[in-house]
């Protein structure tokens, strides 16, 4: 049942109609993000920068994040597209800041699983507004939708790992080359 | 072939079957996706429960009202999801309470329902009906328009942008800017233009826009929508018949309507087809709309080019702008039948007769034409495949 969108009044619960309290609250949540994401903006002193579109829906995300001593201190996004993949990132966006990597690594792990339908992901406390969005997981393409940001913090991560094995000269490709 | 239009048809397996669909003015192909998401759905229904089903996928609903708001430049507040254009005209309509003597401004091209609409309201609330002058070049003359609202009190305006049997775009734009300027409300009806024109409401200056999800937008059947302004929610525009989901019963005597536009909806409808709808919105804001009419535009183009040239073939479509309509009249013969020879070929088109665009026709002396409608996703080939059979009936 969709919604009570905005300024919608109460509805009259007929007794044979579901009361989706949670549905709705949920609804609103991911609306909320959309309409309104949080930590919407440019950095201007962004570690690492990532930019992601899907081609075969147009929605689109750019990702950057700030990091000090291996913790992520600020993430911003820009993009556009549906409300899934920017209430996602939005809310991602959110639950980052304070994570080290790992954290950050395994709270994307979490919400990929909750994606491809585990129930016990969908309800652990640490998703936080992210469990809103478990129903998307019941349709395949519109899963990518809500892992786009996603996708971009892992390559982000990924980025970052590999630059600082480059930094630190521990990169084995870097000493074969040589 | 380039890798976009490769893309595109292979999302769109009737015509990657060899399927020539010309008919996109009548129904286009939907692509995979939205067929998915439809089915996805009607799945989850039967294995959850309906009313559970939309309940688990409530992000995804509400998803949907937002694709279609962006698809029009509006917010999803502003999106009323009806089963299909007709009804989102007429529950625009409704919220006017027209008294005898009030006027309706409206075109010689409006669409047939929509014309029978404003005659209801003639025969049962003494409504007048007031046709603007057409431009030379075919087409509604915006300078009359603006004319008229000078010269009377008119309570509604409204225009069908691309009325369905020619290839006819309307300067709905221009009508808006008049619409404006007189403080009258305006009603457009886009169910031909979604999909193929680009549509930004807040530049169309209207205040009701009806639209259907199975023409160009690619959509499935049996659903559409109706966008309601800001401007109209404040009014208090509402339909004559409200529904649950539209209003809450506040007390027994008094009930209190919804703040968006779900106050034009009903409390029951087809999820699975709003889904699909909601995909469709998607699938057309990936490709663009404006590289969709402009691939459609040209295909058009090309068809008129190529009749053009056939003896007896007379092409119909008249106006300053012109879409991805092309209507045709085939020497003598009855356009049902040639669709009818066409469609044996496995050519999909439609035809169009004088009784359900009466003005029109018979400004053109025509009695009945074939409509081939292409779309971004069809090919010259395909063109040329039509134009071929065609020339072998004239
Ligand atoms: C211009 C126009 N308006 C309205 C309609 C009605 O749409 P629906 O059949 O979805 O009610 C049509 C259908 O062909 C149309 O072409």
């Amino acid at each position: 049942m969709t919604a009570e969108r905005d300024g919608a009044p109460d509805r009259p619960d007929g007794s044979d109609r579901p009361a989706p309290v949670l549905a709705e609250l949920y609804q609103e949540l991911i609306l909320e993000h959309y309409k309104r994401p949080r930590n919407k903006g440019e950095l201007e002193d962004a570690d690492v920068e990532m930019h992601l579109m899907n081609t075969s829906c147009g929605d689109e995300v750019r990702l950057q994040l700030r990091l000090e001593g291996g913790v992520i201190r600020d993430a911003r996004h820009m993009g556009n597209g549906c409300s899934i993949s920017q209430a996602s990132v939005s809310m991602m966006s959110d639950l980052l800041k304070g994570k080290t990597i790992p954290e950050s690594i395994e709270l994307a792990q979490r919400f990929t699983d909750m994606m491809h339908g585990d129930p016990v992901a969908a309800r652990e406390k640490r998703m936080g507004a992210l469990r809103a969005l478990a129903g998307v997981s019941q349709y395949p393409v519109r899963v990518k939708c809500a892992l786009l940001g996603w996708d971009a913090l892992l390559q982000a991560l990924k980025k970052i790992g590999g630059e600082e094995e480059e930094e630190h000269g521990t990169g084995g490709s870097e000493g074969r080359d040589r | 072939m380039d890798a976009q239009l490769t893309r595109w048809r292979a999302e769109t397996p009737a015509a990657a079957a060899g399927l020539v669909h010309l008919n996109n003015a009548g129904a286009a192909l939907m692509p995979a996706p939205v067929l998915e998401a439809i089915e996805d759905h009607l799945r989850l229904e039967s294995r959850a429960g309906g009313y559970e089903a939309a309940e688990q996928v409530a992000p995804l609903i509400a998803d949907a009202y937002e694709d279609v708001g962006r698809l029009i430049g509006a917010g999803g507040r502003n999106v009323a999801v009806v089963e299909n254009a007709t009804a989102a005209f007429a529950l625009a309509l409704s919220a006017f309470d027209f008294a005898p003597g009030d006027a309706i401004l409206t075109t010689r091209n409006d669409y047939i329902s929509n014309q029978l609409m404003y005659l209801s309201l003639a025969r049962r609330q003494g409504v007048d009906v007031v046709r603007a002058e057409e431009a030379l070049e075919g087409g509604v003359d915006a300078q009359s328009v603006r004319e008229i609202l000078r010269r009377r009190p008119v309570k509604l305006v409204a225009v069908t942008w691309v009325p369905t049997n020619s290839g006819l775009v309307q300067p709905v734009t221009e009508v808006g800017d008049e619409c404006e300027a007189a403080g009258v409300a305006y009603l457009v009806d886009a169910c031909q233009a979604v999909g193929q024109i680009p549509i930004d409401v807040s530049r169309l200056r209207c205040d009701f826009l009806s639209a259907t999800a199975r023409k160009f937008l690619r959509g499935p059947r049996g659903i559409g929508f109706l966008y309601v302004s800001d401007r109209a929610l404040a009014d208090g525009r509402a339909p004559l018949y409200v529904d649950m989901r539209g209003a809450g019963w506040v007390a027994a005597d008094d009930y209190r309507l919804a703040g968006d536009a779900t106050r034009f909806e009903n409390w029951e409808f087809a999820y699975a087809l709003l889904l699909g709808l909601g995909e469709a919105a998607r699938y057309a804001l990936a490709v663009g709309v404006e590289e969709a009419g402009r691939r459609a535009l040209e295909l058009a183009a090309y068809t008129r080019e190529r009749l053009g040239a056939l003896d007896g073939m007379r092409v119909l479509d008249r106006g300053a702008r012109l879409c991805a309509i092309v209507t045709a009249q085939v020497g003598a013969l009855d356009a049902r039948e040639v669709v009818a020879e066409l469609r044996g070929w496995g050519i999909n088109t439609s035809a169009t007769t004088r009784d359900v665009a009466l003005l029109d026709m018979d400004a053109k002396g025509a009695s009945s034409a074939v409509r081939i409608s292409p779309h971004y996703y069809n090919t010259r080939q395909e063109i040329d495949i039509a134009v071929g059979a065609l020339r072998g009936l004239v």
